[in-house]
Parts: C-alpha cells; sequence; structure tokens
C-alpha cells in the first residue's frame, strides 16, 4: 500500500472522489501492535493526526522493528501531537484491544493478503499497481 | 423773536421729520428687489442652470452663487441647455448631480464582497467514522478501506 497510496492520495483523495481508511493487519506480531497502536493514539488526539502518525510510521518502517512506547511518543512529539497523552493512551489497554478487534475482523472476513482492499463493498486483494486501481476508480467514478 | 405758536411747532417738527427721513435714506444701501435672499446652499435651479452651460464658472454650493441676473445672461447665451418640461426623455437635460440632492440622496449600499471560495483540501480533512479514521471527503463517491500492516 506505500507504493500506491500516496498516488491515490494525491490524485484521488485530493479531488474529493475517494475517501481513504485503514484497517490494521498484525502480521508481525509486537512490532505491528506497536505501530497500529502508536495509529490509534494519535487519532484520539485528532483524525489528522492518525493519518500524519501513518504517514510517518510508514517513513520509519525500518525502525520500527526496534522501536518501543517511547519511541513512539517521541515520534508523536515531532508532529505536534501530545507526547503525554499519548504515552498515557498506550499504557491504556482500550487502544490495543480495537486494534486486535479489527484486526480480528478482516480475518473474519477472510483477508488474508497484504495489501486488500474494500472499494465501495467490493473486496480487492493482494497488492495491485497504482494504473489498475485507478482503472477501478474511474470505473466506478464513471457508474 | 416770534413766539412759536403750535402751528409753527408743528411746522418745524414736519421739517425735523422730513430731514431725518432722508438721512436714514441716504445712509442705508438701497435693497435689491430681484435678489434672493443669500444662502450658503446655492438653489437647485441655479446650480443645475450654472452646471449646463460650459461657459458659465462653476456652480458652487457658497454663498457666492450666481445671481439670477449673471444666470439669465448665461441662459441667453445658450438658450438650448436646459430642456422644457414637456420633452421627451432622450431630450431632456441630463441630470447634474447638485449638494441638495445629493445630501437628500438615500445613501447606496456597497454591494457585498464576495470572497473567493478556497477549495478544500482534502488531503488535509479527516474525521471520525466509527472505528475508522477517514481522510479525504466525507461525501466521496468512493469509499476505499486500506487493510494493511504497518511493517
Amino acid at each position: 500500500m506505500l507504493q500506491v497510496e500516496p498516488e491515490i492520495v494525491a490524485n484521488y483523495v485530493a479531488n474529493g472522489d475517494v475517501s481513504l481508511s485503514f484497517s490494521p493487519v498484525l502480521d508481525h506480531g509486537a512490532p505491528s501492535l506497536l505501530g497500529s497502536r502508536a495509529a490509534e493514539c494519535a487519532g484520539q488526539q485528532s483524525p489528522l493526526g492518525f493519518w500524519q502518525m501513518h504517514n510517518l510510521l510508514f517513513e520509519r518502517q525500518g525502525q520500527i522493528w526496534s522501536a518501543n512506547d517511547e519511541a513512539m511518543v517521541q515520534w508523536a512529539s515531532e508532529l505536534g501531537l501530545d507526547g503525554d497523552a499519548l504515552r498515557s493512551c498506550l499504557a491504556d489497554p482500550t487502544a490495543t484491544e480495537k486494534v486486535n478487534r479489527l484486526d480480528q475482523a478482516r480475518r473474519d472476513r477472510g483477508i488474508r493478503l497484504r495489501p486488500s482492499f474494500d472499494l465501495n463493498g467490493r473486496l480487492i486483494e493482494g497488492a495491485l499497481p497504482y494504473v489498475q486501481l485507478s482503472q477501478l476508480f474511474d470505473e466506478t467514478l464513471a457508474q | 423773536m416770534r413766539r412759536l405758536t403750535p402751528r409753527y411747532f408743528s411746522i418745524l417738527l414736519l421739517l425735523t421729520l422730513i430731514v431725518a427721513l432722508v438721512a436714514c435714506a441716504s445712509s442705508t444701501p438701497a435693497p435689491i428687489v430681484d435678489t434672493p435672499a443669500p444662502a450658503a446652499i446655492a438653489s437647485p435651479r441655479e446650480t443645475i442652470a450654472a452646471a449646463e452651460i460650459p461657459t458659465a464658472p462653476p456652480a458652487a454650493a457658497t454663498a457666492d452663487a450666481p445671481t439670477p441676473d449673471e444666470v439669465a445672461d448665461a441662459e441667453a447665451t445658450q438658450p438650448a441647455s436646459e430642456a422644457p418640461a414637456d420633452s421627451t426623455p432622450d431630450n431632456s437635460a441630463p441630470t447634474v448631480p447638485n449638494e441638495a440632492t445629493v445630501n437628500n440622496a438615500a445613501p447606496t449600499l456597497e454591494p457585498p464582497t464576495v470572497e473567493p471560495t478556497v477549495p478544500t483540501d482534502w488531503t488535509q480533512t479527516a474525521n471520525v467514522e466509527g472505528d475508522f479514521y477517514v481522510l479525504g471527503n466525507p461525501a466521496a463517491p468512493i469509499r476505499l478501506v486500506d487493510f494493511s500492516d504497518f511493517l
């Protein structure tokens, strides 16, 4: 998703044709959970804060493996978010429970490949090149 | 010395009055019958008539407004400048705003300034919908959910 998402945002989200949501997939254990918890806690401060943390996590994807809660607090502070609030949220099991619940929901739906997309209820599994996604968007918009 | 009889006294009094009247008349200027009372603002007719005549001095809303004599002279040189009352609208004299009209005119309202609309930057717009933080136009025709891992 990292490869095509910037193009989707620039070409379809920016002009109001597409709204984008992110549903976590925890396929790599604790590091996956850490990143998803940090994004969730950023979103609790502001919806746009979720996406700011989402972008930063993908930019520093290689650093998540060795990161911890304090690293997430530091990254959130760099974005202008409240570090103390993020620290408290990471310590609260509520964010962990929500992330786990969403991950279970996609398993229950049979989604196994990463990334997978839900386009207006239509499941698209596996990574698609941007060109193909763009065609799907244009076909849907033309309907 | 002749004694002042009532008759002579009356004559003397009458002469005195005559002399006094003559003296007063000679000291005060004779009023001009046809000149209107001086005013700070010229009458509309005078101002319009004066403004319509290219050669006439500009109408001034001061005490130095042209006298009827001056206006009459100017009108005589430009008889067609002022349209008759029953003329068609096309031949009517152009209306010249005068101070009296301006002062009494209703204030014109400024047209509302229309600020140019700034398009929404949907990439900086996010909302909460259920469990998700949705980026972009909440009314977008395509709702895309990305199932992905940050790793």
